[in-house]
């Protein structure tokens, strides 16, 4: 018979809860108490009996420490790892501290990198529901124009979006008030830029929210909405309460006030004007145009709805209704959808967009440019610790010796290298504190640190210095450990890490060699990016933009042109004052015109409506012809000026072909009277929009009744003085208007203000990557020289001369140098290429910048080998064998 | 280790005694059945095991394992003796509760 025995799972589960101290005596008894039982009471009760035995067992004393052993044993460790890092850093301050330098470097320029791209990445954030919510942009295309992206749309697009899709829930248009508007209220003037025209669920979209007051399509077209701080700009602190306001013509109420826009929008409105009165005053059948693209257009589709089958339909649908009328203008467009929060970064390439657009390109060129700081800096870690894996030799042999294996060891290198991180991640933190005012000032942005002290950033921010500490501790680690414990205490072959003489794989070559190649391609880039920022500045832009200033014409100024002239001419630094309807650098209309001889097919132009002076106030060149001139009574009605670009354009072989051909335009005013002319003269192509656009086809001709500005050419001397002559004139004719005048040069300064502010910031990384690595070398280097100061004075002894020593230890340096200029060129030059690929005028990038950059780099490494080779070679060889 | 004072319980003592009447066979099981035997308690296992501990931590008794038996599956035994300490605080208790017994008035010893 089977010998009956306790529950098993009772057994297993006491042993592993009973401490093995009082195991064995205590399942001895439970043992001897079940067999006495099994004998008196039966099998049941004994089993039951062992099991209530055993639960009255279950108490402290018997029960197993928790781990406690374990636990203690490796803090110990480590506080003593703790000790040790302190200890070797404090030992090595050069290598702490070019350690220390790199990393926090790095850190800061990511965390500022990182609250950069966060910025711009978080725009539109607040739109809810922004995954249905698009704006419509086309892809234009004509037989002989470049493509084109406009975010303005036909008229047509909204109402046949709301009536004949069931999918969109919404749309509402925007048109954007061209040239502010200047309110006068009580006795204050305020000229205001930032204004559109715009549907109510246009601002429904847009989560516009009007918190006083009301807005919907029946408010009447003399309105307008006030953002909640430009009406206490206006009212001061006065209670909403409905206001009027005064234009130059006409008197507007204030029917409601909606809550500032957000800094993170895409749009930023300060008044809002009802849609109706845009449309009131434009002929009706120019809002049925599906040729006339103005509008900014929103929709919202329903939820679940398929956005590409939308779009394919939506697409059919304008082919269909466009066709006929858009074929005599000779070019086609294609809707897109474009989700509202990818507007801020996307639309780079769009043209005549009001939106606040940033580049992709740009935030991700900034962050590869931290990122490649970040890696240069462990880079340097890396390659430290592996030179100085010999020092620590010992350590580790006798570590290994007292029983440390090598995951220890593993543990105890990535902890050190942690330790750094973080030292280096809290400095960088106080650093970040410390300048984050001045990096608010230079970005035009407004980060406080309350909005970035969230719990995720944190966790991201501490998550990154352990990544980065066991990134950079792996490689000593393993390094580091991999000795042989009786060969390292010894002092034998294979602990000692002397650089081999010629080029070979070492990885801490390789890893210099990075470092080189990645600031040799920064330095690259980031002197193609300021040569093509300068001669964006300076290139000839077909006209004169220096000295000349822009006003926008008022009533009372445009009342009598001639006197107007006369008053303000009488100063001898104004050289010329000209009214017109189209300035360089502002906004100028996109048209057409018809040449009955070349084809029944609108051109497409820019107009410009202009005066006698024009040409000779903007300083622009005649190519053919001549330019408006009162002596031919003709020329205000029927006499047009083109550029060269149109002169191709428009088919013709030169420009001395061009003239005495008729151009038909059809007037703004009423577009079925046409204005019947003759070319009489070509001018060269000037610049009117940013150098990213090629020079489009121009059309100048005389039209007072168009005029909204006047241009002034000052004289170089004391412009202070000049202003304030100009000031006083104005203030003659406009008391109370501010005067504003806005110089032409800085107003195509601000097309590249985005991108100049990135090429500064690319060079202040570019510089501190410099840095980094250059030190990085320079600790190398030192190591390398010391740990051959004998192999040095034994040549010395021998009678090597210290020029050929300095050779001897520079030469390896400068191959490593050439060899990474030959990999970071042409890669440069792909990178710089494709970037200058998005201006339509760019530099050619050739040796007159890599030629500087190679020099550079080879004196840059001159100096700092250099230096440690001269001290090395210098050294009294003497002292130095005498050392053992 | 530290203890908060080498004072005894009640039933530390009944176990100190006990272990003391027998001698060199004091061991778990046996000393249950000879508690029950004289006092007409039934200790559980459990709170033997941890008046003996208690016991041995203030050095009391001190403790060895011996004596593999078949009827324990191969276990020893661990048994218990009084240490010099554990005599002497039993000659203290006794003299002790002797002079305060006697202090008791009503009551006679002979």
């Amino acid at each position: 018979m089977k010998q009956p025995s306790p529950p098993s799972f009772a057994e297993r589960f006491f042993t592993s809860f009973c401490h093995a101290r009082h195991l064995e005596g205590l399942e001895g008894d439970l043992y001897e108490l079940f067999e006495r039982r099994v004998q008196n009471k039966g099998v049941w009760r004994a089993k039951f009996f062992y099991l209530l035995d055993m639960t009255t067992l279950m108490r402290s004393s018997v029960a197993k420490p928790i781990k406690r052993n374990r636990m203690t044993n490796n803090l110990g460790m480590f506080k003593n790892y703790f000790k040790t890092t302190l200890r070797m850093g404090w030992k090595r301050k050069g290598f702490s501290f070019i350690n220390l330098f790199g990393l926090t470097i790095g850190l800061t320029s990511v965390l500022f990198i990182t609250l950069f791209v966060q910025d711009e990445l978080s725009f539109d954030n607040h739109v809810t529901d922004a995954k249905q919510k698009f704006r419509i942009y086309n892809m234009v295309e004509g037989d002989d124009r470049e493509v084109q992206y406009l975010p303005i749309v036909p008229p047509t697009f909204s109402p046949s979006l709301r009536d004949d899709f069931p999918q969109v829930s919404k749309s509402g248009r925007l048109f954007f008030d061209y040239g502010g508007t200047v309110f006068n209220v009580g006795e204050q003037v305020f000229s205001e830029k930032n204004g559109v025209y715009a549907e109510p669920d246009a601002l429904d979209i847009l989560d516009i929210e009007v918190v006083e007051g009301s807005f919907s399509e029946d408010t009447e077209p003399k309105s307008v909405l006030l953002s909640r701080s430009l009406f206490r700009k206006f009212f001061e602190d006065a209670p909403y309460a409905e206001q009027t306001v005064k234009l130059t013509r006409s008197t507007l109420k204030v029917v409601g006030v909606f809550e500032d826009i957000p800094v993170q929008s895409h749009l930023n409105l300060e008044y809002i004007l009802p849609f109706q009165w845009a449309v009131q005053s434009t002929p009706p059948e120019r809002m049925q145009s599906w040729v006339w693209q103005q509008f900014y257009t929103y929709v919202e589709l329903r939820p679940e709805v398929d956005q590409q089958d939308f779009l394919a339909q939506f697409r059919t649908y304008v082919k269909d209704k466009s066709e006929a009328q858009i074929k005599p203008y000779g070019f086609w467009y294609t809707p897109y959808l474009q989700p509202i929060k990818d507007i801020h970064l996307h639309s780079s390439n769009f043209q005549w967009d009001i939106a606040k657009t940033g580049s992709f390109q740009s935030i991700l060129f900034l962050f590869i440019a931290a990122g490649i700081i970040l890696l240069i800096a462990c880079l340097n870690f890396i390659n430290l610790s592996t030179a100085q894996a010999m020092k620590r030799a010992k350590e580790v042999s006798v570590r290994k010796f007292i029983g440390a294996n090598r995951g220890q060891l593993l543990i105890q290198y990535g902890f050190e290298s942690t330790i750094y991180t973080f030292v280096a991640g809290i400095v960088s933190m106080i650093l970040f504190i410390l300048l984050l005012t001045p990096f608010n000032n230079f970005t035009g942005k407004v980060f406080t640190l309350n909005e970035l002290l969230s719990v995720s950033n944190i966790l991201l921010f501490f998550g990154s210095l352990l990544f980065l500490g066991v990134l950079s501790g792996w490689y000593p680690a393993i390094v580091l450990t991999r000795f042989n414990p009786l060969d390292a205490l010894r002092g034998g072959k294979g602990t000692k890490m002397v650089p081999t003489r010629n080029l070979s794989l070492d990885p801490r070559q390789l890893m210099v060699a990075a470092q080189y190649i990645l600031s040799i391609s920064l330095i690259s880039i980031s002197l193609i990016m300021q040569n093509q920022y300068s001669f964006l500045r300076t290139t000839d832009m077909g006209f004169n933009k220096e000295n000349l200033i822009w006003l926008p014409l008022t009533t009372a100024l445009e009342n009598d042109l001639n006197t107007t002239r006369e008053s303000f001419m009488g100063h001898s630094q104004v050289q010329d004052v000209s009214f017109c309807y189209g300035v360089p650098g502002g906004i100028v209309a996109g048209d057409g015109v018809f040449l009955p001889q070349k084809q029944e097919n609108e051109f497409s132009a820019n107009m410009f409506m202009v005066d006698y002076d024009y040409l000779k106030t903007m300083k622009i060149d005649l190519v053919a012809g001549r330019g408006f001139s009162n002596e031919f009574a003709t020329d205000p009605t029927s006499a047009f000026v083109i550029n060269e670009t149109a002169v191709a354009n428009f088919g013709f072989a030169s420009p001395e072909e061009a003239l005495g051909e008729t151009v038909h335009w059809a007037t703004w005013a009423n577009t079925d009277s046409l204005k019947k002319g003759k070319i009489i003269g070509v001018v060269n192509d000037f610049n009117f929009k940013s150098l990213h656009n090629q020079v489009s086809s121009v059309v100048l001709h005389m039209g007072e009744s168009y005029f909204q500005n006047m241009i002034i050419r000052l004289g170089k001397e004391d412009p202070l003085a000049t202003l304030e002559f100009l000031e006083d004139q104005y203030r003659k004719y406009e008391p109370t208007r501010p005067f504003e005048p806005q110089f032409v040069d800085s107003m195509f300064a601000e097309f590249y203000a985005s991108e100049n502010k990135l090429s500064k910031l690319f060079t202040l990384f570019t510089i501190l990557a410099i840095l980094t690595a250059t030190i990085g070398l320079f600790g190398l280097v030192s190591y390398s020289i010391v740990s051959r100061a004998k192999e040095i004075s034994i040549r010395k002894v021998l009678g090597a001369g210290t020029k050929k020593l300095i050779r001897l230890l520079v030469m390896r340096y400068i191959w490593l140098v050439l060899v990474c200029i030959a990999i970071a060129f042409p890669a440069s030059y792909w990178l710089a290429n494709m970037w200058l690929d998005n201006f339509a005028y760019r530099i050619d990038v050739g040796p007159e910048i890599f030629v500087p950059v190679a020099f550079a780099m080879i004196l840059l490494t001159l100096l700092t080998v250099g230096f440690q080779a001269v001290k090395g070679s210098m050294a009294n060889p003497a002292e130095r064998l005498r050392s053992e | 280790m530290t203890m908060k004072g080498t004072h005894l319980g009640e039933f530390e003592e009944l176990v100190l005694l006990t272990v003391g009447i027998l001698g060199t066979e004091a061991y778990g099981i046996a000393l249950k059945d000879d508690l029950q035997q004289r006092t007409g308690r039934k200790p559980s296992i459990g709170a033997l095991h941890s008046a003996l501990t208690r016991l041995e931590n203030k050095g009391f008794i001190t403790s060895e394992m011996e004596g593999a038996t078949q009827d324990r599956r191969g276990r020893r035994k661990r048994f218990y003796q009084l240490t010099a300490s554990g005599t002497s605080s039993i000659k203290e208790i006794y003299n002790q509760r002797t002079e305060m017994i006697k202090l008791i008035p009503n009551i006679a010893i002979q």
